[in-house]
């Protein structure tokens, strides 16, 4: 009996030791993380057969903006030309909304080495404004030419004019909770021209703006056109990483 | 053990028990000797009521003073057993029995000299005239005052016949080497062996291992990164490593054997590295670029910077 009994004890430690190398198993097993699948890209409907595509029509709204700008951040020179246009009150009996003062920017050049020129235009006269910047130190021109710091108020008050991805986002509203993205298809460029993709920003009720943007290598922003109750803008980013000629300081 | 028995049996038993005088008595022609020898020394004795007092010192007496030794001469030699006992059954009485008998008084002297084999056969004619005596089966038997009284024979305790069987020894057939037991259990084995051997040899060699990917390239387009490799038609999977080693899985761009990943949506960087490797046997494996564990998994890597 004895023996019997030492029989069962080890056949018990036996079965108590089963499920303890199974978890051991298991454990060596499950050792190995699970890799991370990407979010925000449709990954079973990517269909590319042309190399300078860059798939960003299948990245969801936010982040094919968020991969906008961050190209856009990364680029190095770019050539902006756009208009602001400021609505004023609509008169009594007319739902349309006269134009009020334009103004227009056109900008080449990297963030830190530019020349730019903004006109407003109040529709009496045009005042235009001439900044180069190089560096710590810029030109300002409006009568005549002034050098200042950069950092000085004649250049930094048409910010975000003077910045691309600044102005982008800002017109953008990133980091706008309500805001929504969605990405539109794919248009063929003319020949010469990048297919573009087309993405529509808003929020819940209206249109706050369409942002095309280059399906083509970087997605690069081609064209911004947004509006809101307190004007409109259109504007065209050409050139992206092109350096170009810029004339020199004149101080 | 048994002569001792049957000696002391033979002097004790005279008036005791007449069962037991019986049984000893039909062990033999020995025992009918000593049986013969108190009728012929009833006569001269005559006193059957003095028989009773000896065989109580008998027990005492006899098997002490008669060693194992000296019966045996008496026993194994037969033939003289018939004078000593009918000239001794005096002389032993007296030595046994000294004090009651007369008759016994006229031979004190002789013990000394052939003293051994009496006691054991002089108790015995004393008591036979006192109590019936057993013969072997189918001799007649003596009853009361010595009359032979015909009495059915007796079974012998013993058997004569043999209750086992004899086994007989099995003549050993000289068989031939290959049909020798062993032998064909053996080659049996030997067979199964190899056979085990040789499957599994053949299962190494077709199912080597996982799927091996061979030949990844990979072209780095303006806008995607295409990779492109060789193997069986298996499912892949498709891994990017970042410059930091976390590895992000890009299975699902998997067609066939090529892949095209878009840059945009920051899936990879120029920094990258992908690892492509089959499915279904790697299940589960970490992903790494260390060629030791791509050899295990028959995978390969390449790099964005690869790309020419």
């Amino acid at each position: 009996m004895p023996a019997d009994g030492r029989t069962r004890g080890r056949r018990l430690a036996a079965l108590a030791a089963l499920p303890l190398v199974a978890g051991l198993l298991v454990g060596c097993g499950s050792e190995s993380p699970v890799v991370p699948t990407p979010t925000g890209v449709a990954l079973p409907d990517v269909e590319l057969s042309d190399p300078d595509r860059n798939g960003v029509e299948y990245l969801d709204g936010p982040t094919a903006l968020d991969a906008v700008l961050r190209s856009v951040r990364t680029a190095t020179s770019v050539t902006m030309a756009g208009t602001f246009t400021e609505l004023l009150e609509a008169l009594p009996g007319s739902d349309e909304r006269p134009e009020g003062r334009t103004l227009s920017v056109t900008f080449v050049g990297t963030a830190a080495d530019y020349s730019a020129r903004v006109e407003v235009d109040d529709g009496t006269a045009v005042q235009t404004t001439d900044v180069r910047t190089s560096g710590a130190t810029s030109e300002v021109t409006t009568t005549a030419a002034s050098c200042v710091s950069s950092a000085d108020n004649a250049v930094t008050r048409f910010a975000p004019l003077l910045s691309p991805p600044t102005l982008l986002s800002t017109l953008l509203r990133t980091g706008d909770a309500e805001l929504t993205v969605s990405t539109g298809a794919v248009v063929e460029g003319a020949p010469g021209e990048p297919a573009t993709v087309e993405l529509v920003v808003g929020d819940d009720s209206s249109v706050a703006g369409t942002l095309v943007v280059s399906a083509e290598g970087e997605p690069r922003p081609l064209s911004f056109t947004a509006a809101d109750p307190s004007g409109r803008g259109v504007f065209t980013f050409s050139r992206w990483d092109e350096r170009a000629s810029l004339p020199d300081l004149g101080c | 053990m048994s002569d001792g028995q049957h000696r002391g049996g033979g002097t004790e038993q005279g008036g005791v028990a007449d069962d037991d005088l019986e049984l000893t008595v039909t062990r033999g022609r020995r025992a009918r000797r000593a049986a013969d020898a108190p009728v012929d020394a009833i006569a001269p004795g005559g006193a059957p009521g003095g028989a009773p007092d000896a065989p109580q010192d008998a027990p005492v007496t006899a098997p002490v003073t008669s060693p194992p030794p000296r019966p045996a001469p008496s026993y194994s030699s037969l033939p003289p057993v018939p004078t000593v006992s009918s000239s001794e059954p005096t002389r032993a009485s007296s030595v046994a029995a000294s004090p009651p008998a007369a008759a016994t008084a006229s031979s004190p002297p002789a013990p000394a000299s052939s003293a051994p084999v009496a006691p054991t056969w002089s108790s015995a004619p004393t008591a036979l005239t006192t109590s019936r005596l057993g013969w072997e089966p189918g001799a007649p038997r003596l009853g009361e005052g010595g009359e032979a009284v015909e009495t059915a024979p007796k079974r012998p305790l013993g058997s004569e016949i043999g209750v086992l069987p004899e086994l007989e020894h099995r003549e050993e057939k000289k068989r031939p080497l290959w049909r020798h037991p062993a032998f064909l259990v053996s080659g049996v084995l030997t067979v199964l062996a190899v056979g085990v051997g040789a499957t599994l040899m053949i299962l190494s060699v077709t199912s080597a291992g996982p799927p091996q990917v061979t030949a990844l390239t990979v072209a780095a387009g303006e806008g995607n990164i295409r990779l492109d490799w060789d193997g069986p038609d298996v499912p892949y999977d498709l891994y990017a490593v970042a410059s930091d080693g976390a590895a992000t899985d890009l299975t699902q761009l998997v067609r066939g054997t090529e892949a095209w990943i878009p840059r945009a949506g920051g899936l990879v960087t120029d920094d990258s590295c992908f690892v492509v490797r089959a499915a279904e046997s790697t299940a589960g494996e970490p992903v790494s670029l260390e060629p030791a564990d791509l050899g295990d998994q028959s995978a390969q890597s390449v790099c964005v910077a690869d790309a020419g």
